[in-house]
């Protein structure tokens, strides 16, 4: 079953589905024939260095790059034949700081009013007010963070269904980009609005996105929820007493063993608990659960796919 | 007009409103100093004809009625002064429609949002050409004013019949700006090369038997001022021809990825 049938059997659960999607400029490949789904509802992290292919994708989503091979559907509907839809009832943010010049914040909201019929000015003075941002200020006149904060503001009051955000809190201090996270996350529990974030802040990712999809050389290398994510690939510290059980690499559960020393790093699948409680047995010096995070997780994935041949 | 369009509207009249106003001064100022300049034209123009060492065979290429007001005014303006300064302002408006939109970083954002490129690039070049007409107008009316107050002279009413003529050559100007400013990115060298291909355009004014196929010719209308017929054929095709370039100009724009 290909990811547009998987797509269509569940329309209203899917806020976005691409198959094939493709963009080449010339020889190169910005796109490479993406397949992928994210579901409605849900906030995904869009993670890869710099020339994977990210922006891009956003770009062919929202209209702004035609896909040279391949379909994309944002909503439901098709992003060349139903863009001018797609764009009303989806809020872009580009990476670049890419307001009009003369615009003061109370001018974009006048702009944006009479474009989105679900523009809320309520909305928008709200999130105004939480970055403390003045409403009579030119762009121009206006530092990068600030332009940012009026850009998730003017983004956030169209009150989209669907957010793509393209490195949105790049240039803000550490408390302008918590409250701009919390904004984001105000309006996924306000409207269920549905995120796609991409980002090289894999902490932020982390905080808000609960799927990630891992981008390298134009190709979605992995995607998937990030809990099960991060549940997957927890990791058990072990060191024992005396010898190590000799079948332990063969242990239910267990699929690699890593030894450095007395220390033992095993890598698990399924039942942790049980496999805890099995080791305890041994009576261990030390016998741990350990969490990792997704930047590890996101150089895992890379080392993996930079190995490929 | 949806409340989109009213949206682009206010953007483009705003964003326009410095150029309109340094090509109204402009416009202003050459309309204003036309009038004035007529005792000093006179006077050169009398003593040539008065000299004896110039052939008679040159005097009589001058046209006789050179120095009636009427004629003077005309000549200096309309096929001169206003339609040169249309021509550039109408390629400055047009080349930077689009390539300005790349080159302040305003693109993504505007084409991010949910009006079609080919209703922007429809509000763009009404709100130019309204632009451009008003300077013209503007213009006119100083060369008018100044007249009346200096020589008494009443401007005929062909005088505001040739902004026509005028704005229809202007519009396919324009047109061909905006076709080269939806190709480049830099409304410098988009303006450029612009000029260079309405440059081209002025080829056949020098050629005798293409002189009618010249939209520079066509523009300044002798005939209307000389047998007051207004030149509907050339105005419809000269509007013809600035629509389709304004058109073609939209699909490319449609086609364009916006990276």
């Amino acid at each position: 079953m290909t990811v547009v049938q998987r797509a269509v059997l569940g329309t209203d659960e899917v806020a976005i589905v691409c198959e094939g999607l493709t963009k080449r400029y010339g020889a190169a490949v910005a796109v490479d024939g993406i397949d992928w789904v994210v579901p409605k509802g849900s906030v995904t992290g869009l993670v890869g260095p710099n020339g994977a292919g990210k922006s891009t994708t956003l770009k062919m989503l929202i209209g702004l790059v035609r896909p040279t091979a391949g379909m994309a559907r944002v909503l439901g509907r098709d992003v060349v034949a139903a863009s001018l839809e797609i764009r009303e009832r989806t809020g872009y943010m580009p990476e670049e700081d890419s307001l009009f010049r003369w615009l003061t914040a109370e001018d974009a909201m006048a702009f944006s009013r009479r474009l989105y019929p679900t523009w809320s000015d309520v909305l928008a003075r709200e999130t105004l007010d939480v970055f403390g941002l003045p409403i009579k200020v030119p762009v121009s006149k206006m530092s990068k963070g600030m332009k940012r904060q009026l850009s998730l503001a003017l983004t956030v009051a169209q009150r989209p269904e669907l957010l793509l955000l393209d490195e949105p809190t790049s240039g803000l201090d550490p408390e302008r980009r918590r409250d701009f996270l919390n904004v984001i996350l105000g309006a996924v529990a306000r409207e269920g609005v549905t995120v796609v974030m991409s980002s090289h802040q894999l902490h932020e990712v982390e905080r808000v996105a609960d799927r990630v999809a891992f981008m390298r050389n134009g190709r979605i290398v992995r995607e998937c929820d990030l809990d099960e994510l991060k549940e997957a690939a927890r990791r058990i510290r072990v060191v024992f007493q005396g010898q190590p059980p000799a079948d332990l690499g063969t242990w239910e559960g267990v699929v690699r063993v890593e030894t450095d020393g007395k220390l033992h790093l095993l890598q698990v699948s399924g039942d942790i608990d049980a496999l805890v409680a099995r080791l305890r047995a041994y009576n261990p010096f030390v016998v741990e659960v350990v969490e990792r995070n997704l930047e590890e997780l996101y150089f895992e994935t890379a080392g993996k796919e930079g190995s490929r041949p | 007009m949806t409340a989109a369009v009213r949206a682009l509207w206010y953007k483009e009249m705003r964003e326009g409103r410095w150029k309109f106003a340094i090509a109204a001064l402009v416009l202003i100022a050459l309309g204003a100093g036309v009038p004035l300049t007529y005792e000093l034209f006179g006077g050169v123009l009398g003593q040539l004809l008065e000299d004896t060492s110039i052939p008679q065979f040159l005097k009589e290429l001058l046209p006789p009625d050179l120095l009636q007001m009427g004629t003077f005014l005309w000549s200096n303006w309309h096929a001169k002064n206003l339609y040169q300064t249309v021509v550039i302002v109408a390629i400055i408006f047009g080349s930077s429609a689009v390539a300005g939109e790349f080159a302040r970083g305003s693109a993504q954002y505007l084409f991010s949002r949910p009006v079609s490129r080919g209703t922007v690039v429809l509000v763009k070049t009404a709100v130019d050409l309204i632009w451009i007409a008003a300077a013209a107008l503007l213009g006119t009316l100083a060369l008018a004013v100044t007249a009346r107050i200096a020589h008494g002279y009443t401007v005929p009413w062909t005088f505001y019949a040739g902004l026509v003529p005028i704005m229809a050559g202007g519009a396919f100007v324009y047109g061909l700006a905006l076709v080269v400013s939806t190709r480049l990115d830099d409304p410098v060298r988009a303006g450029v090369a612009a000029a260079l291909v309405a440059a081209i355009f002025s080829i056949p004014s020098f050629l005798p038997t293409w002189r009618s196929l010249s939209v520079y010719v066509q523009m300044t209308s002798p005939a209307l001022f000389r047998n007051e017929t207004f030149p509907w054929l050339p105005v419809l095709v000269m509007s013809a021809l600035a629509a389709g370039l304004v058109a073609s100009a939209a699909a490319a724009l449609e086609k364009r990825d916006i990276a």
